[in-house]
């Protein structure tokens, strides 16, 4: 089986990359401008040791770096062979082409951000009244501030990214990705600095990156798809 | 990862922090196509697990000094 890495468009790049390294990579041109780089897997599942998810990573930002733009695909994806890959990629060049432009040169970071006091669940109780108390209306209170915060801080970096999505994780807090031109990491760690400063009621922040382009290849495949520039400094989340 | 120049104080070093990361993008994010995805969602949680049980293994040798070599940035 083949295990797939990503999507490039610049066929001799990939080629040239893949010969250099140790590990035998496999690319399969699809058509004069697509090549989908990938990896021999002689196991029923790829290892989702560490090592490997983090070589696997590197072999992907490794292309992005020399590519210029890459797709990722989904870890695990395993296809029979060559041809394989072809007949799946080939009906959909067109959209491959079209999402490794809009990807080019852009990187993705990755923002965890926990409010400034952690969520204290509600005792656990029967008596109605509890729910009318005023420790409840004030943890109401601060829980609905903390989350305002924490939207705040997301939409005022949605606003210095090309595309953003969040989620709530489950402590209160939110995960966020953030698709950002090359060139503009460094204001955003900037915006980044100056909103947590001013923010009180932010809690632990954390920035990872840059990454290949992995939330927004999906996003984009699972149309719609909504740009944080196509709604004013807004997004989707 | 690599290093963003100016910007170390929020690109995150943490190991935990950045595996957890990195696990959220390869595992549950990047274009799906119909080959077969053999990673199940059972299999994600078990990475979690792995991922956990790994980190949490390494800080336990680093707290009880058995481990001197290695070191986090």
């Amino acid at each position: 089986m083949i295990h797939l890495a990503c999507v490039v468009d610049d066929v001799e790049q990939a080629q040239e990359a893949c010969a250099h390294r140790l590990s035998q990579e496999v690319v399969v041109t699809v058509g004069d401008e697509l090549a989908c780089v990938c990896r021999q897997c002689d196991e029923p599942v790829p290892s989702t040791e560490p090592t490997a998810l983090l070589d696997h990573d590197e072999l992907v930002r490794g292309l992005m770096a020399t590519c210029s733009s890459v797709v990722p695909f989904r870890y695990g994806t395993l296809v029979e062979d060559p041809d394989a890959v072809r007949a799946e990629l080939a009906p959909r060049a067109g959209e491959f082409r079209e999402l490794l432009e809009w990807l080019r040169g852009r990187v993705e970071l990755a923002l965890r951000a926990a409010p400034a006091a952690p969520a204290v669940p509600p005792p656990a109780t029967d008596d109605r009244r509890d729910d009318r108390s005023g420790a409840s209306y004030l943890r109401s209170l601060r829980a609905g501030g903390e989350q305002d915060a924490l939207i705040r801080l997301h939409r005022t970096l949605a606003a210095c990214a090309v595309a953003a999505v969040a989620e709530p994780d489950d402590q209160g807090g939110i995960k966020a990705s953030y698709l950002v031109d090359g060139q503009e990491v460094d204001h955003f760690c900037r915006q980044l600095d100056r909103t947590v400063t001013d923010a009180a009621r932010v809690g632990p922040v954390s920035l990872t990156g840059p990454w290949a382009p992995y939330t927004f290849a999906a996003t984009f495949a699972a149309r719609p798809l909504v740009a944080a520039e196509d709604q004013g400094g807004d997004d989707r989340a | 990862m690599t290093a963003i120049t100016r910007s170390d104080r929020y690109i995150d070093y943490d190991r935990e922090v950045t595996l957890l990361d990195l696990a959220d993008r390869l595992l549950d994010k990047g274009v799906t196509i119909c080959g077969d995805i053999v990673i199940s969602v059972a299999g994600v949680d078990l990475v979690y697990l792995s991922l956990r049980a790994l980190l949490a293994s390494v800080d336990t040798a680093l707290d009880l000094d058995v481990a001197p070599g290695i070191e986090f940035r």
